[in-house]
């Protein structure tokens, strides 16, 4: 408060333009925000969150003894302190992240309170995404108003639960289509994250949260009558993007913690190659006895959009890396499209071909460990390679003899791989001393 | 700046306060001119993780009669409510548009139609009755106990006002679910 006031006395008399003083109070509320007052962050958010949640369970008991008067006056209690914090905060403490943070987090809590308090006192029946929807819609103002990151983070969570609950498990089964405009909500916080505090661990816990929430969600766009064909498909090309997105240039020089996109990206790829590389899920496929695509259903248009924009997205790096340092990862969903779309008659050309894609990116990743003299790469290819080689173990239609062989070459492969790269860092080592 | 973030809180805090109070509003407008009509209910406990702990009900008078009428799932309609010759409420008939004359009907959700189309069961907007976590489970209990050992009538006592309702109580032979318990 005190650093205001002198800024705008020097601004006054013009020793300082008044952008040198933005950039001083900017400077200086960094600063606050320093490893030493982390701690008390972590801690106060910590402890509004319990707060919070306390409140909510409370209230869940149902107070069966108290007039609906006293009742109501307890609905509006939470929120009243809540609200009060914010304006003592906005007031007096607004430069405090800790304050800015526990106060906006309590009155995210607080407002579930109040309406649910009020939804016992009448019995007021109706679907629980209906709940959550009001409770997001109050709450997600508080982001800005109050600069709260953390209350982002809340709005994401309760946002992911109305789109599942909406989705997955409610009758009439409907489609979480506002999930889409209200994840957009967050769109100025998060590009204010990635343009100025991309090295913060908001950053990262954003990333995390957003990259959760839309794997959880993209299911709920689907319906148990459709053809799960376009299902993983959808879930594929999301994956890949998350891979792309994860491997730019940007998202490379990130800590990998701060990371989500290519570690999700790189496990749900693998997970579903993995499951079509068996033939039990090609059963009933586009021209089984199955009846075609519900297009009536949003699924099959999402999916094709990601389809997309993973062909874009792999298209751009392509573009910005060469063929030799882009991943083959990324187009895996077209890779798979086309297997389903091609071999819905010839099961064991599309299998086949699945097998021989997972054998394609493993390889690509064991030259270029082998190429930057990485074991963690090396040996990420080859767990790829040792994966797929164990699960056709379980696979009783291929031949002992090219199960034992497959086996045999995969666990040289290990030896041979990490020895090969041990000696050449060693005498890349010895190079450098001498 | 520092004005601008106070008076945005302020109608942010207003609009807090707007959404709950006007929930009370309608549900008090409800109680206020609405009829009161007794459902015959079929009770058990299921639990909301923020809501709590509640009964939910099941209507013996969530269906209607009507050959030849056809309704998609999940469509919102208008049902009309009377009293039935036992004096328990029935409804009498559906709309997609609400009715003209009388304020005696319910915004409800179609279900599903029987094979024939003839028979079409809807979802009734109050079928959760709040209560004490302790008592809910016990209410369950009793209910069953009481519905299928000493065959008593359990219904809940809804007011109905242009489409609104409000549940007002729960009964277990005559007596509020709640005094039963004790």
């Amino acid at each position: 408060m005190a650093l205001d006031k002198n800024l705008e006395e020097l601004v006054a008399a013009n020793v300082i333009t008044e952008e040198t003083a933005l950039r001083i109070s900017e400077y200086y509320r960094n600063k606050a925000e320093q490893p030493s007052n982390r701690f008390a962050i972590v801690l106060s958010i910590l402890g509004s969150l319990l707060v919070g949640l306390g409140i909510v369970l409370v209230v869940a008991h149902n107070w069966d003894d108290l007039s609906p008067l006293v009742k109501t006056f307890f609905a509006f209690l939470p929120l009243v302190l809540g609200q009060s914090l914010c304006v003592f905060t906005l007031l007096k403490r607004k430069d405090s992240v800790a304050w800015r943070e526990s106060s906006a987090a309590i009155l995210f809590f607080a407002i579930a309170a109040c309406i649910s308090l009020i939804s016992q006192i009448y019995h007021i029946s109706g679907p629980l995404s209906g709940f959550l929807l009001t409770w997001i819609l109050l709450g997600a103002p508080l982001i800005y108003v109050m600069r709260s990151l953390i209350t982002g983070l809340l709005y994401i969570a309760v946002l992911t639960w109305y789109a599942c609950q909406a989705g997955y498990f409610e009758f009439p089964e409907q489609f979480p289509y506002l999930y889409f405009p209200l994840l957009l909500v967050l769109l100025p916080a998060y590009a204010d994250l990635y343009r100025n505090r991309h090295a913060g661990a908001y950053f990262g816990l954003y990333n995390w949260f957003i990259a959760i929430s839309l794997l959880c969600v993209l299911g709920a766009f689907s319906t148990s009558g459709n053809r799960y064909e376009v299902f993983f498909a959808g879930y594929l090309a999301l994956c890949c993007i998350y891979y792309l997105i994860g491997t730019n240039r940007f998202f490379e020089r990130q800590p990998r913690l701060a990371n989500p996109f290519i570690i999700l990206g790189v496990c749900g790829i693998l997970l579903i190659l993995y499951l079509w590389s068996f033939d039990f899920l090609w059963g009933s496929g586009l021209m089984g006895d199955r009846p075609g695509i519900r297009f009536n259903t949003g699924f099959p248009y999402i999916a094709g959009a990601l389809l997309l924009v993973s062909v874009l997205l792999f298209a751009r790096q392509l573009n910005a890396k060469g063929f030799n340092n882009i991943s083959p990862a990324g187009l895996s969903a077209v890779v798979y499209v086309f297997c389903v779309v091609m071999f819905q008659t010839v099961i064991s050309a599309g299998v086949l071909l699945i097998n021989a894609w997972i054998v394609f990116i493993a390889l690509y990743y064991v030259r270029k460990g082998s190429i930057r003299h990485h074991l963690g790469i090396l040996n990420l290819g080859l767990v790829i390679i040792a994966l797929l080689a164990v699960m056709r173990f379980f696979d009783d239609s291929i031949p002992f003899v090219w199960r034992g062989i497959f086996f045999l070459v995969a666990g040289i492969g290990f030896f041979a791989g990490n020895y090969v790269v041990i000696r050449r860092k060693k005498a890349m080592a010895l190079k450098q001393t001498e | 700046m520092k004005h601008l973030f106070i008076i945005a809180f302020i109608v942010v805090a207003l609009v807090q306060w707007f959404i709950p109070l006007n929930m009370i509003r309608r549900q008090e407008a409800v109680i206020e001119k609405g009829k009161a009509f007794k459902f015959l209910t079929q009770p058990v406990d299921p639990i909301d993780p923020l809501r709590g702990r509640y009964i939910f009900l099941s209507f013996k008078a969530d269906n209607i009669v009507l050959p030849g009428r056809s309704f998609e799932r999940g469509q919102q309609v208008y049902a009309t409510v009377g009293n039935g010759a036992d004096g328990y409420a029935v409804l009498t008939g559906l709309s997609e548009e609400p009715p003209a004359t009388g304020n005696d009907y319910l915004k409800v959700n179609i279900r599903y139609s029987t094979y024939n189309d003839s028979v079409v069961y809807v979802t009734l907007p109050f079928e959760e009755f709040y209560m004490d976590e302790s008592k809910a489970p016990r209410a369950e209990t009793l209910y069953r106990a009481s519905s299928t050992l000493e065959n008593k009538t359990t219904y809940a006592l809804v007011k109905i006002y242009r489409g609104e309702a409000v549940i007002r109580d729960v009964y277990v032979d005559n007596k509020p679910i709640a005094t039963y318990l004790r």
